[in-house]
């Protein structure tokens, strides 16, 4: 009976020390045996899109370790919204992170005011020249670089098949009118004639993108920059017409009910299957689309013109899959934390990891000489699509705004609620931010000394030691 | 002066031992429940975004709450589902197991086949049916095509009427084999003797099932009540997030998906604090009130 007890007590005991085992403080701050911090970094991002990403990651970590000694650990998991609440719980759990894969728009957002990731502009000085000129611009706010771009940009586009468009006689249609057609002689073939990915709710903001711009002629940043500053409401004509634009292609037969519940990949393999002859997405598609094994063509075509007099306008930036460093790192890495940065930018590294992330060749140039082959679409995309173009909007205005416009589009492409209703409903998301968050859009602003030191790298490594030999 | 009767060392020792065993469990439930709900409470009076120093605004948060519309629609949407997937599963799943209770061929296939979604993650299961709703590849759809029923087909996941009920029918189909489980036993475990006397007495099938199963199962019942309450208020997050992330425009949104989204995609991690402190006090007193309604200490021997 007392060895029955005794052995229940160390079973207990033993129970609760594997338990509490991993209660640690993170894998940031252990020191080896010999009492040295490990060389390691540690950098966290959404999963990988495709497999040749991964293995370029991989391939090029490795060479950095072979030639440093320092480890690089990757943790890619998730999408990209996950990005906010993974920094938080590791901020809060002391664990160690020391680069992050983040969109610009996140960082505008939420992490630039809220002040959890770095000020790199004096980082970055000495490698800015291996950017062209104005890919940086993206990933700037008043003067302060906050991250750099390190996938291929993106912006808004559509595709379509060509060889059914052949089979129909059909042309890419450029205004609303020509569109409604294809579209009818499309439906009455049994396909459905266009998709957006609309069971991803973070997608409906995009189409916005472009209706918004026709409707604003190209102004939509300053508006909403104006709007977001209190200068005017978002109760406006031209945001009813970018919001009866997107109606339009509901109710000219266009866009269809089965683009409310099908997602990203649905999508795709409507495409794919043919049942689909049009999508619009990001051109971030594009690399997929390329993986596919297709039996038919396919090619990109502008948005059209669905509000009367405007022109074409997409969206388009640089830093969509940025690299930022979070404000708390430990300083002590920083050294380690600039080589790998260094290291990164290298055109044969840049190259070898931003053509393998967007599925053979980057469509525009990120880092200088880091491109690929130029195809009908690139061509496209940077000759037709880029010029007509404007930033993202959801790059502008905070997260709380952009759930609202997200959730009121669908409402009011089906009918559910008028556009004057889904202005009211995103104003509304705005002064309940003004009211219980003291929200001010040009945050950079309003900060004290102690906030921006928070942000402020505590010392310069000088990147330019780094240089291969 | 009266001497304190000694205790001897083994009666301390027998004293302590279960005080002993039982500490590991407290230990790990103050850690992991206490202490973060006591920590929830105290953020709860502070705006906070999660990485800057936390700001106290005593009731604020609480007053914000008060006046969140979004928030409320969550928790009408929480107790719908709650009571919806409360009753369908312990319905369905008591029909089930008075099925399965009795003999007949392939009734293990049929018990395992019930069972297994219990056995799959809400990740696996959010893929599966967003794929099962699919407008153009889905099999619902293509089922009711081929029944003619076409006319029935709807917006499964993106129709604001019906995509809460959606999500509910999906929660049902995971946990229904779970709580037949436990409903078998229940029933396994009534005297054969008891419905013998009744059938002596005359009665028939839905007599002995409303006189005699039903109060001999009452405990079973109460355990099965209490276990999908609690389990719909605090574990629909996975199921909503993957299959419409709260939407179509918050039709579908519950209490924890909008506590989430205002923790870390809005960065108020105070009024997200102030929401689940809420959500708790509801949660509580809807339980308590179903455990003293629904236990009684009757025998029905």
């Amino acid at each position: 009976m007392k060895i029955r007890r005794t052995l229940s007590i160390l079973l207990a005991v033993a129970l609760l020390c594997s338990l509490l085992a991993g209660c640690g403080s993170g894998g940031g701050g252990e020191k080896n045996a010999t009492g040295d911090k490990p060389n390691r970094i540690v950098i966290i991002g959404s999963a990988y899109a495709l497999e040749e990403e991964q293995k370029a990651w991989d391939e090029v970590c490795s060479a950095f370790t072979a030639e440093t000694g320092i480890e690089v650990v990757q943790n890619r998991q998730g999408t990209w919204d996950d990005i906010p609440q993974k920094l938080q719980a590791s901020k809060l759990g002391q664990e160690q992170i020391d680069l992050v894969v983040v969109g610009m728009g996140t960082i505008t957002a939420s992490l630039g005011p809220a002040g959890s990731v770095m000020d790199l502009t004096q980082l970055m000085a000495g490698l800015t020249d291996r950017f062209p000129d104005g890919v940086l611009d993206s990933c700037s706010i008043d003067g302060h670089l906050w991250c750099f771009p390190y996938s291929d940009a993106s912006g808004t586009t559509c595709f379509y098949n060509k060889t059914m468009f052949q089979q129909y006689d059909l042309t890419v249609p450029t205004n609303l009118q020509e569109w409604a057609n294809c579209a009818k002689v499309l439906s009455d073939n049994g396909i459905i004639p266009f998709m957006v990915q609309g069971k991803d709710t973070w997608a409906w903001a995009m189409p916005f993108f472009d209706t918004y711009g026709q409707a604003t002629g190209g102004q939509s940043v300053e508006k909403v920059q104006a709007w977001l500053r209190g200068e005017q409401s978002f109760a406006d004509p031209q945001v009813y017409a970018a919001f009866d634009g997107l109606k339009a292609l509901y109710d000219n037969g266009i866009l269809t009910s089965e683009s409310f519940d099908t997602d990203e990949t649905g999508m795709l393999a409507n495409f794919a299957q043919g049942k689909c002859a049009m999508f619009f997405c990001g051109t971030w598609d594009y690399g997929v689309l390329k993986s596919m094994e297709l039996d038919f063509d396919y090619g990109a075509f502008e948005f059209p013109v669905v509000i009367d007099g405007a022109q074409m306008c997409h969206a388009f930036a640089t830093g969509d899959g940025a690299i930022s460093i979070p404000s708390w790192v430990d300083q002590d890495n920083l050294d380690n934390i600039m080589r790998f940065v260094e290291y990164l930018t290298r055109t044969e590294n840049a190259k070898k990891i931003l053509c393998a992330s967007s599925g053979g060749s980057p469509l525009f140039e990120i880092v200088k000489g880091a491109t690929g082959e130029v195809d009908e679409v690139t061509r496209f995309l940077n000759e037709v699509s880029v010029p007509h173009s404007v930033e993202y909007l959801d790059w502008v205005w905070p997260s709380k705004v952009n759930d609202a416009m997200c959730n009121v589009i669908p409402s009011v492409i089906s009918g559910k609620m008028t556009s004057q209703e889904a202005a009211d409903y995103v104003q509304q998301a705005l002064d309940t931010m003004v009211s219980e968050d003291d929200y001010v859009y040009d945050w950079w602003n309003s900060w004290s000394d102690e906030q921006w030191q928070a942000v402020t790298p505590g010392h310069i490594p000088d990147v330019t030691a780094f240089f291969a030999k | 002066m009266t001497k304190l009767p000694r205790i001897s060392k083994s009666t301390l020792h027998r004293r302590a031992f279960p005080y002993l065993m039982c500490l590991p469990a407290v230990i790990l439930f103050t850690l992991f429940v206490i202490l973060p709900f006591v920590e929830g409470c105290r953020v709860s009076f502070f705006k906070w975004d999660g990485f800057s120093n936390m700001k106290w605004v005593g009731l604020k948060n609480y007053a914000n709450v008060m006046h969140d519309d979004v928030f409320w629609l969550a928790m009408k949407n929480t107790f719908v589902y709650a009571i919806l997937v409360t009753v369908m599963k312990n319905v369905i799943a008591l029909a089930l197991a008075y099925v399965l209770a009795r003999k007949f061929p392939l009734r293990t296939l049929f018990r395992t086949g019930i069972y297994m979604p219990v056995t799959l993650s809400y990740v696996v299961i959010g893929a599966l049916w967003t794929w099962i709703y699919n407008p153009t590849f889905g099999l619902l759809n293509a089922l009711l095509k081929a029944l003619g029923l076409e006319h029935l087909i709807v917006g499964w996941l993106s129709d604001s009427r019906v995509a809460l009920y959606s999500v509910v029918a999906v929660d049902v189909w995971k946990w229904i084999g779970y709580h037949m489980v436990l409903y078998l036993a229940g029933l396994q475990a009534i005297s054969q003797d008891l419905y013998e006397a009744a059938a002596l007495d005359g009665a028939n099938g839905w007599q002995k099932f409303v006189n005699i199963t039903i109060p001999q199962l009452n405990s079973t019942i109460v355990v099965n009540v209490l276990m999908s309450l609690t389990g719909a208020f605090a574990s629909n997050f996975d199921i909503v997030n993957i299959l419409t992330g709260g939407g179509p425009m918050h039709a579908t949104e519950v209490s924890l998906t909008y506590i989430m989204t205002t923790a870390f995609k809005y960065n108020s991690m105070g009024k997200a604090n102030a929401m689940s402190m809420i959500l708790f006090l509801l949660v509580f007193l809807f339980g308590f009130a179903q455990l003293r309604i629904m236990s009684r200490e009757d025998a029905y021997e």
